[in-house]
């Protein structure tokens, strides 16, 4: 029985949610530990690694969770629930800051607020991860954030179809360019 | 041909490797890979992409949230709570008491016949209407008390017809000396006209002591029986007295028990 175990940690995120209506605070707190690294990698992807932005959307996303965890629909997907709030939050983030998706000039602003050591350096440490978090961050918001979600946060065709309000053919012909891209912009590194 | 992107993911998101695909497909493939190491290339750049590890989320965006998470749900006061506990606990303790006290004056009070009033009613329903008829003054105590009184009255009564019946022997002596003297008188008168005056006269003084002893005698005798049949009466009457005032009592109690067990429970 649930009552009889400690913790929450058995419990799914949508009990989690409905417990945390309840003001349950361990519930929040397995939701965060559950979410909270994901989501900060996802935000800090699609904000070009900006750390100080990616915090503060990190947390207006989980201050929505704790003041109005009624929004949430129990019979939906928490995870896609919560990555589309998390994938809102950074258009309006790039609306606000009339950041043009995928311009040369927004990558180059983003990029030297968040390294301040030189690329050979980086590539020198970790090749390969600098190398493609550069490339992530020179491909265009929509193909970026499909990449993202598929293949950093693990989350299917269906389940980024329903965040990103795009059909599942729209979103593997975005996934496939993303590749396509980024293995032509690696072609330099024998990573076989 | 491979006309969207998306078929070429499917095939990518797939587990088979590129030399297990026939002629035909790598003929579809070629339309986006140049040959087998851009494809392979793309395999592998898929496979670290997913080995990167998710950023960690800083310290402090937890503690503002632990901070935001107390305001938005706040826990009652220890203290409050702590006297919260002790009025519950009084009242259920008090609440306790008054129970324990409406259970047990009954069971203190009880009075059988009153308790088996309803076994006495179950009885009643299974005796056959005949019986029902003979039993039926027996049904109640309050029924049962009133002949009893009747009785106790009743044999009162006799008691105090018994004393005056003492009296009787007193009055035969009365007769009997009465109507010796006038047979003696007559006897006298009749047989011995010629018998001394002297002879009659003693004969009517000793009659006449004799009859003043008697006349002491039932005197002694009346008064004594007088004083008996009135202290026995006095007996009597308070017995009687206090039969009625059980009987009072006894009906008091049972109204009570009968009051107590229609009181419904509050809880």
């Amino acid at each position: 029985m649930r009552l009889v175990k400690n913790g929450f940690g058995d419990y799914s995120d949508e009990e989690l949610m409905l417990a945390i209506q309840q003001g349950e605070k361990p519930a929040f707190n397995e939701l965060y530990v559950r979410y909270s690294d994901k989501l900060y990698g996802y935000l800090l992807k699609m904000l070009w690694y900006n750390e100080v932005r990616a915090q503060d959307l990190l947390q207006d996303l989980f201050a929505k969770i704790i003041t109005q965890p009624h929004l949430f629909d129990p019979q939906r997907n928490f995870k896609t629930w919560v990555y589309t709030i998390a994938s809102n939050l950074c258009k309006n983030e790039f609306k606000r800051n009339e950041v043009r998706r995928g311009t040369v000039h927004g990558v180059e602003q983003f990029h030297t607020l968040s390294t301040d050591e030189n690329l050979e350096n980086k590539i020198q440490e970790n090749q390969f991860r600098d190398a493609l978090t550069e490339e992530l961050k020179r491909l265009d918001d929509k193909h970026r954030e499909v990449f993202v979600l598929k293949h950093i946060d693990g989350l299917s065709i269906k389940e980024i179809s329903e965040i990103t309000g795009a059909n599942e053919g729209t979103v593997k012909s975005r996934l496939f360019y993303a590749i396509k891209k980024l293995a032509d912009s690696l072609k330099m590194f024998d990573y076989a | 041909m491979i006309t969207h992107n998306y078929l070429a993911m499917d095939w990518l998101n797939g587990n088979s490797e590129y030399s297990s695909l026939n002629e035909e497909e790598k003929a579809e493939l070629s339309a986006h890979f140049d040959d087998a190491a851009s494809l392979e290339q793309v395999k592998t750049l898929l496979r670290e992409s997913e080995k990167i590890m998710p950023q960690e989320a800083p310290r402090e965006v937890f503690t503002r949230l632990d901070e935001l998470f107390d305001q938005t749900y706040p826990k009652p006061k220890p203290i409050a709570r702590a006297k919260n506990y002790l009025w519950r606990y009084s009242l259920l303790a008090a609440a306790a008491v008054v129970l324990c006290v409406l259970v047990i004056y009954p069971w203190l009070n009880r009075n059988p016949s009153a308790v088996n009033v309803p076994q006495q009613a179950k009885k009643e329903a299974s005796i056959s209407p005949k019986k029902k008829q003979v039993v039926a003054p027996e049904k109640s105590n309050q029924v049962e008390q009133e002949p009893i009184i009747a009785r106790l009255e009743e044999a009162d009564d006799q008691r105090i017809t018994e004393n005056i019946n003492e009296e009787a022997p007193v009055a035969l002596m009365d007769e009997e000396i009465s109507g010796s003297e006038d047979q003696a008188m007559q006897t006298y008168a009749e047989d011995a006209p010629t018998s001394t005056m002297a002879q009659l006269e003693g004969y009517k003084a000793s009659n006449n002591s004799l009859l003043d002893e008697k006349s002491e005698l039932s005197k002694t005798m009346k008064e004594s029986i007088k004083d008996k049949s009135k202290d026995q009466d006095d007996r009597q009457i308070a017995e009687v007295v206090m039969l009625k005032k059980h009987s009072k009592a006894r009906a008091r109690k049972i109204d009570t028990g009968s009051m107590l067990k229609n009181i419904k429970p509050v809880f």
